[in-house]
């Protein structure tokens, strides 16, 4: 057996749920009828985030985010009084999207600006608070009571900025209950004091858990991560993390920054000058580092289904795994930082963007190559470690409980 | 895109306007097609540089730079877009075994 991995120990600083022992099954990762349970019990029963409020800072600003897990599409708007909203994007005349794709446009978003939606089918228009305007040609219709038709809003709520919807007209939790614990950890941190610095996506045939997985657990790195952060892999302790907590069917994680992290050069200079992602940040937020681990790096803050909100010093990012069916999930990054004042905190804050990416591309690059072994069939079961891949199990466990849950 | 950089620093002219792409998504796209040679020297031309620059450019603000500083800064966030490739990745212009980078949207 090979020497321990670390001298520090896991603080356990939540009660840990029972999550089953031994091995997990692989059945959720591949089956579809799995996932159509997922759609139904988990994805159109718990809140979803979809942007923050300040990426929409304008009336007439809005986002168009695809919810494939609804069978939908919605738009989140904001309103002429500020409010925003959310829609599904369709027209109730005839079936149309109301904002439509162009040529060349991502499928993974459209961000746009209007002061009136229009559908481009017949030009029935709507308010920004989804209120039908005068129809072309409303004579030859019968009656339109337009307190009944106008956009189908979407139950919406927003916490510390970031913007959340429900599939349900009435949520069984509300938002911040909903949210808990590790929203009460979370609470202080200045997310509004930072800037929304790089946004990437992709689309990936792999299941949205089996994609979460690659990002909860920081045992990956000394090996996954050996070329783009070679000290990882030279001081390997890092895979255990500091402390880990677990608030019903979410969970956080504080990461090792360990005091011998030697920084490359272009590290170094961005230290200098600003922060970086590497490992040396002494600032210290409120909201973060929640069990006061010693030698902190960041924290992995996952918000059960599908939300990552990681906060460091100086910076925090956000991953949204967004499924499309059982192999396929659509990926989206945001990174944001503490605004620049100078030029040169500009420079060293896009070493912190460089570094993350380029990691990212690394852990992108298991997710396809494991879901095609995985729904090969050769392996029914997975190996988890109970500690260092406790995240892993929890979301398996989470899942697979809320699929089991009897309806209503 | 106007190629002059401000005064002290002409001899790196000889990277513009290429390595001046004022988004992310430009640079990305300059490394991820360049050369292992281009971005070596890139990265050992402006390291030792970087001083120098900062303090040059920090004499105006962040959001209102002459064009030939806006140029400066680009140049010097293309040494860190090229930083990994060059630190960490021997110079390859993608992430080895890398997630596909034409599937990668890198969306400003």
């Amino acid at each position: 057996m090979a020497a321990p991995l670390s001298n520090h120990e896991v603080n356990w600083a939540t009660p840990i749920p029972e999550m089953g022992e031994g091995p997990v099954s692989v059945e959720p990762y591949v089956s579809p009828e799995f996932f159509q349970q997922e759609k139904q019990k988990i994805f159109r029963q718990t809140w979803i985030e979809v942007c923050r409020a300040d990426m929409i800072p304008n009336p007439g600003d809005y986002q168009v985010c695809p919810m494939e897990v609804w069978d939908s599409e919605i738009i989140v708007v904001r309103g002429k009084d500020n409010q925003i909203r959310a829609f599904h994007n369709v027209c109730p005349h005839r079936g149309m999207k109301v904002i439509r794709r162009d040529h060349g446009e991502s499928e993974n978003f459209q961000c746009g600006h209007a002061q009136v939606l229009i559908c481009p089918f017949h030009g029935w228009g709507y308010n920004l608070d989804g209120s039908l305007r005068p129809v072309m040609g409303e004579e030859y219709f019968d009656p339109i009571d337009r307190d009944k038709v106008g956009l189908l809003p979407v139950t919406l709520d927003i916490w510390n900025g970031f913007v959340f919807v429900h599939y349900q007209q009435q949520p069984a939790q509300p938002l911040r209950e909903f949210l808990g614990g590790l929203a009460d950890d979370m609470e202080e941190y200045p997310f509004d004091t930072f800037t929304h610095i790089a946004r990437y996506s992709a689309r990936a045939k792999c299941n949205w858990k089996a994609a979460m997985d690659a990002f909860h657990e920081a045992y990956h790195a000394a090996t996954l991560h050996g070329a783009s952060i070679p000290e990882a892999a030279r001081l390997p302790e890092g895979s255990v993390p500091t402390s880990a907590r677990i608030y019903g069917p979410h969970h956080s994680l504080s990461m090792w920054a360990s005091p011998d992290f030697r920084p490359s050069p272009a590290a170094v200079a961005a230290w200098k000058y600003g922060q970086s992602f590497s490992a040396g940040g002494e600032m210290n937020l409120p909201g973060a580092n929640p069990s006061n681990d010693e030698n902190w790096w960041f924290d992995i803050n996952v918000f059960f289904p599908n939300f990552f909100c990681d906060t460091g010093p100086g910076w925090y990012f956000t991953y949204n795994f967004r499924p499309v069916s059982e192999n396929e999930t659509v990926w989206t990054m945001d990174i944001f930082q503490i605004r620049a004042e100078t030029c040169s905190q500009r420079i060293a804050q896009e070493h912190t963007k460089v570094m993350l990416r380029d990691i990212v591309y690394e852990d992108l690059s298991t997710l396809e190559q494991t879901q095609e072994m995985l729904a090969s069939g050769l392996l029914k079961e997975l190996m988890i470690s109970p500690s260092l891949e406790v995240a892993v199990r929890h979301l398996h466990a989470t899942a697979v409980e809320w699929v089991e849950r009897e309806e209503g | 895109m106007s190629a002059a950089l401000p005064e002290g620093f002409a001899d790196l002219s000889r990277f513009g306007p290429r390595w001046f792409g004022d988004t992310e998504k430009e640079r990305h796209r300059v490394r991820t097609n360049s050369e292992r040679d281009d971005m070596v020297d890139l990265y050992n031309t402006i390291l030792p540089r970087l001083d120098e620059i900062c303090a040059e450019l920090d004499q105006h603000p962040v959001d209102a730079l002459p064009q030939a500083h806006a140029n400066l800064l680009n140049l010097a966030l293309s040494f860190m877009e090229v930083s990994l490739a060059v630190e960490s990745f021997d110079g390859a212009p993608k992430v080895p075994y890398g997630f596909d980078t034409e599937r990668w949207e890198v969306h400003f």
